[in-house]
């Protein structure tokens, strides 16, 4: 631990005239004195003997249900209207024009200035559980998990194109630079995890690939580098070239990372740059890494009747299946965030046969997660989000359905969240959340996120240009109700 | 009538900042005018500014009066005000005289009188709103001495004695719940429905409404009824503005009151109901059963110490209490016995401890024994057998279990009956039988709900009993009475 925190970016000068020096020294005593008074802990304390990260925050602003999170994020948008919010009314007038009192004026993706016609679902829907849920019959494995999770009928959002609704989803802001949630947990409470990176980002795709997810999306912004989200491959190794070439063993490998840290200290004396910090942390880590990552990608240790549960054909084969499983060894293994990205929702045509086949990609392994975890006693304290960054519309676009932003559907399970529990709901045409106090913009989820983890959204802050910032700006409301 | 006339007496508090405001800007004003440089008011100015004040002052103390002969004030801190309200009014128009007379010399010491007796009722009126102690009491404790304004409850304190044969129900229970919650306005300085809760003998006098007590009938007697209306009543006490009395306060008062609000008996004579005595017991320092919570800083330095020995995880639950989650999961074997043993040190601070997958087994739960806080622990994939479980019966507050993949048995699950507040156990790939699983959470689900319906029950029961109809014909007893057996009568009845 070097003198400086790392993490305190106002030090993060690259390089200082003498006036800056002066100024900041006088500042940075001042900072220190006060730190020593107010908690000891806040400075230095916050890595591990072993140089892990364990947070800026020495302890959760109240008592905490989550330690873990994993986000299912259904790149696209899935149509919430097929899936988890059926509509009788919008099924009446499948093919009439739309209401104008519910559009007028509205911003709209690509049906902007075209005749708007109802869709209804030409899905079915049944009562599942002791709760009576109602889930959509393409999700029979979902069904099967209705008392674990709650459904969010009323989430909304302000952004009706992918990069920018993932951006939002993600970090609370379009605006690049922002850290994405995982980087800001990750900054407030570290990671358990001595030899994996604590926020891994794992893709899959099916049926055929439409729109990419931007690297950007699990960025750390402003915050150190060393809090971004690293993202493993799922085809193969997880991460390549982990292994050591020819004629390098381990302990020459440690001898040259010992070395290069030992350099790198230098540097970080003259500089006090806090991305040297990540820079030697990252080496150390990956140096661990090329034990830990072949022992969490070996599945063999999985019996069959695991790797049956979730669906997985091939191990490491790419598939949601495959990240599903992967996912929960990472959790397992101390990891505080994992993002599975399932690209394949958005079905601006043929809802009718693609929507089905992503269902079958996803339904499978994404209850499976749910129930391992639950035999495991994981759920207790992981917090499972399945969702897309926007919903699909009410009306229709060819024989398929737009980008939605008014209203659409998602699931939480596990970590004190009441399952069984069906949370906000939309007017009768699925097209607007209603205002019952049970409205959860984006905002409100990353609130109700981080309260799981006992951490008040307001509190958890990083002063950037001058100014606090955020995870959910100057907005969030805490979702109190869904809470066991 | 009368409420109209009510009505405009509580403008009182609204109208009467007018005079203070006038006058005292005029104190101000005048003040400044000694400056040079500061323009000077007009003689014109300054008869305007005092015939506001005179007429402000006025009408203030006309709807004050109306106020006291109607509301429910009464006291010291009452008449203080009085006086000193009425001098004021006394002071602003002889000032608006005198300036009149142009009798300067009288004109500067008389606004100063003014300034000075409007403060004081100013005083006495705050504190008949707030409390005597609103402001000082907030003050430190040697401020307070040398303000002479030492807490009330300070100075009548005595030694509270902890023998059941010596406390004194009344002087060591009741007296001091009511200077608590009911004395700032019903003491006294302040006397709301001119009733005085700060001693035995006032009590007796009851207040405008009449008597406090009915002998021995707690739910007939003014004081519990008040105590146990609705918040939201006009005449619930205390109002829902003000800090409430707590469930295990309210028992003891209907208690007291039960047996027949006693001015001198112990608590040993008294002989309370087990439920009371629970109370009691806890109230008066039976401080053997109640842990004190353990000290954050010196658990947190011990945590650290311990988490760089150990090399495993132990960090604080939250930023306010002292309690911890440990997790020794990712030592895998290397975490056995031996460290567990070690952990104990921290034992009454854990709450959540992830053993799973360590070397723990059998013989080292015995260090759990201390950890007494425990709410959930993780010995999945452990050696952990039947016989070991036994060493969790202490763990009375623990509500998860995981013990998955472990060799445990039905035969082990037993063991768990023990423990009330389990919620949750995982006994995925075990030995334990799907069967048994389910007997046991249906029995404990059971088992848990009627505790929880006594609960309940015990808690309506008072509000239930407290229900009543009363038909007065101006007697300050109901009229209809109810008939009840002597004390002794009802216990012998079968």
């Amino acid at each position: 631990m070097s003198a400086f925190d790392p993490t305190n970016l106002l030090h993060h000068q690259r390089a200082w005239s003498r006036r800056t020096f002066l100024g900041k020294s006088a500042q940075a005593i001042g900072a220190l004195a006060l730190g020593s008074l107010l908690d000891s802990r806040l400075l230095g304390a916050a890595a591990a003997p072993s140089g892990r990260w364990r947070g800026i925050l020495p302890a959760p602003h109240f008592m905490p249900r989550a330690k873990r999170i994993i986000h299912l994020c259904m790149a696209g948008g899935p149509s919430h209207v097929d899936l988890f919010d059926p509509k009788p009314e919008l099924n009446r007038l499948d093919g009439q024009p739309f209401p104008e009192s519910f559009t007028k004026g509205q911003q709209l993706a690509q049906l902007q200035n075209t005749v708007l016609l109802a869709r209804g679902s030409p899905y079915t829907f049944s009562r599942c559980g002791l709760s009576g849920q109602i889930i959509s019959d393409l999700l029979p494995h979902t069904q099967t998990i209705a008392d674990d999770i709650c459904i969010v009928r009323s989430m909304h959002t302000e952004q009706i194109n992918h990069d920018p609704a993932h951006a939002f989803m993600n970090a609370g802001s379009i605006i690049k630079g922002r850290p994405s949630m995982g980087s800001w947990l990750l900054y407030g409470l570290g990671s358990e995890a001595d030899n994996l990176p604590g926020y891994i980002v794992l893709m899959s795709n099916g049926p055929g690939a439409d729109q990419p997810v931007s690297a950007r999306q699990w960025s750390s912004g402003f915050l150190p580098s060393r809090f971004q989200g690293v993202q493993f491959y799922s085809k193969g190794a997880p991460v390549h070239y982990v292994g050591n070439p020819d004629g390098v063993c381990q302990s020459t490998q440690r001898q040259v990372i010992d070395e290069i840290a030992r350099l790198n200290g230098f540097q970080e004396e003259e500089s006090l740059d806090p991305e040297i910090q990540t820079r030697v942390s990252q080496y150390e880590l990956a140096f661990k890494m090329q034990a830990s990552v072949p022992e969490l990608a070996d599945l063999r240790s999985e019996p069959q009747s695991i790797l049956d549960l979730y669906g997985v054909k091939q191990p490491g084969d790419g598939s949601f299946a495959s990240n599903c499983l992967l996912a929960r060894r990472l959790i397992e293994r101390g990891t505080r965030f994992v993002q599975l990205y399932h690209r394949g929702w958005d079905h601006h045509g043929d809802l009718d046969p693609r929507l089905r086949q992503v269902c079958k990609l996803t339904d499978q392994p994404a209850a499976a997660l749910v129930k391992d975890l639950k035999q495991r006693g994981l759920l207790e304290d992981t917090l499972v989000i399945w969702g897309g960054e926007f919903g699909r519309t009410p009306m229709g676009q060819g024989s398929g359905r737009d980008h939605h932003i008014n209203a659409f559907s998602i699931w939480m399970a596990g970590a004190g969240i009441r399952g069984g529990l069906t949370w906000g709901s939309t007017d009768e045409l699925g097209y607007r959340y209603v205002k019952d106090g049970q409205e959860m913009h984006v905002h409100d989820l990353h609130a109700t996120m981080l309260a799981t983890f006992g951490i008040d959204h307001t509190k958890l802050v990083h002063r950037y240009q001058g100014r606090d910032f955020r995870l959910t700006d100057v907005h969030g409301k805490v979702a109190t109700g869904i809470f066991i | 009538m009368e409420n109209l006339l009510l009505f405009l007496g509580r403008l009182h508090p609204l109208v009467v900042h007018l005079p203070i405001g006038i006058l005292l800007l005029l104190a101000l004003l005048e003040l400044a005018g000694c400056w040079s440089r500061f323009p000077r008011l007009s003689e014109a100015q300054c008869t305007a500014v005092l015939a506001a004040g005179a007429i402000a002052s006025l009408l203030a103390a006309g709807l004050g009066w109306l106020l006291a002969e109607r509301g429910d004030f009464s006291g010291t801190l009452l008449e203080r005000h009085q006086l000193l309200g009425f001098l004021t009014v006394a002071g602003a128009i002889a000032l608006l005289v005198v300036h009149g007379l142009r009798w300067r010399r009288a004109y500067a010491p008389l606004l100063a009188a003014t300034v000075a007796l409007l403060s004081a009722a100013g005083h006495y009126g705050g504190a008949m709103v707030h409390g005597e102690d609103y402001l000082t009491g907030l003050l430190p404790p040697s401020w307070q001495r040398a303000l002479g304004v030492e807490a009330v409850a300070a100075a009548g304190a005595r030694q509270v004695p902890r023998e059941p044969a010596t406390v004194q129900v009344f002087a060591d229970v009741v007296h001091p719940i009511l200077q608590q919650r009911c004395v700032s306005c019903h003491g006294e300085a302040k006397s709301q429905g001119d009733l005085r809760l700060d001693s035995w003998v006032a009590m007796q006098l009851g207040g405008k409404h009449g008597a406090l007590f009915k002998p021995g009938d707690a739910s007939g007697s003014r004081l519990i009824q008040r105590l146990l209306l609705p918040l939201d009543h006009e005449e619930r006490m205390p109002p829902k503005t003000k800090p409430q009395l707590s469930e295990e306060e309210l028992l003891l008062l209907e208690w007291w009151v039960g047996s027949g609000a006693p001015q001198i008996r112990t608590v040993a004579q008294a002989s309370p109901p087990p439920e009371v005595a629970e109370i009691l017991a806890e109230r008066l320092g039976g401080g053997a059963e109640a842990a004190p919570l353990p000290d954050r800083a010196t658990v947190l330095a011990k945590a650290d110490a311990l988490s760089a020995q150990l090399g495993i995880e132990i960090r604080p639950l939250s930023a306010e209490t002292p309690w911890l989650m440990v997790s020794a999961r990712l030592r895998l074997k290397q975490f056995g016995d031996a460290q567990l043993a070690e952990l104990a040190a921290l034992g009454a601070a854990i709450q959540w401890l992830d053993l799973g997958e360590t070397a723990v087994t059998d013989a080292g739960l015995a260090s759990l024994a201390t950890m007494r806080e425990l709410r959930r622990l993780q010995l999945d994939r452990t050696a952990v057998t039947d016989a070991g479980l036994v060493a969790l019966a202490p763990l009375t507050k623990l509500e998860s279990l995981n013990l998955f993949g472990t060799t445990i048995s039905d035969g082990g699950l037993a063991a768990l009956k023990a423990l009330p507040r389990l919620r949750r156990l995982h006994v995925w790939q075990t030995q334990v039988t799907p069967a048994a699983a389910e007997a046991l959470a249906k029995e404990q689900t059971d088992a848990r709900r009627i505790r929880r319906w006594e609960d309940e029950i015990a808690a309506r029961e008072r509000m239930i009993r407290a229900e009543r109809f009363e038909a007065t014909t101006g007697e300050s007893f109901p009229a209809v009475k109810v008939a009840f057996p002597p004390p002794g009568e009802e216990k012998a009845a079968p």
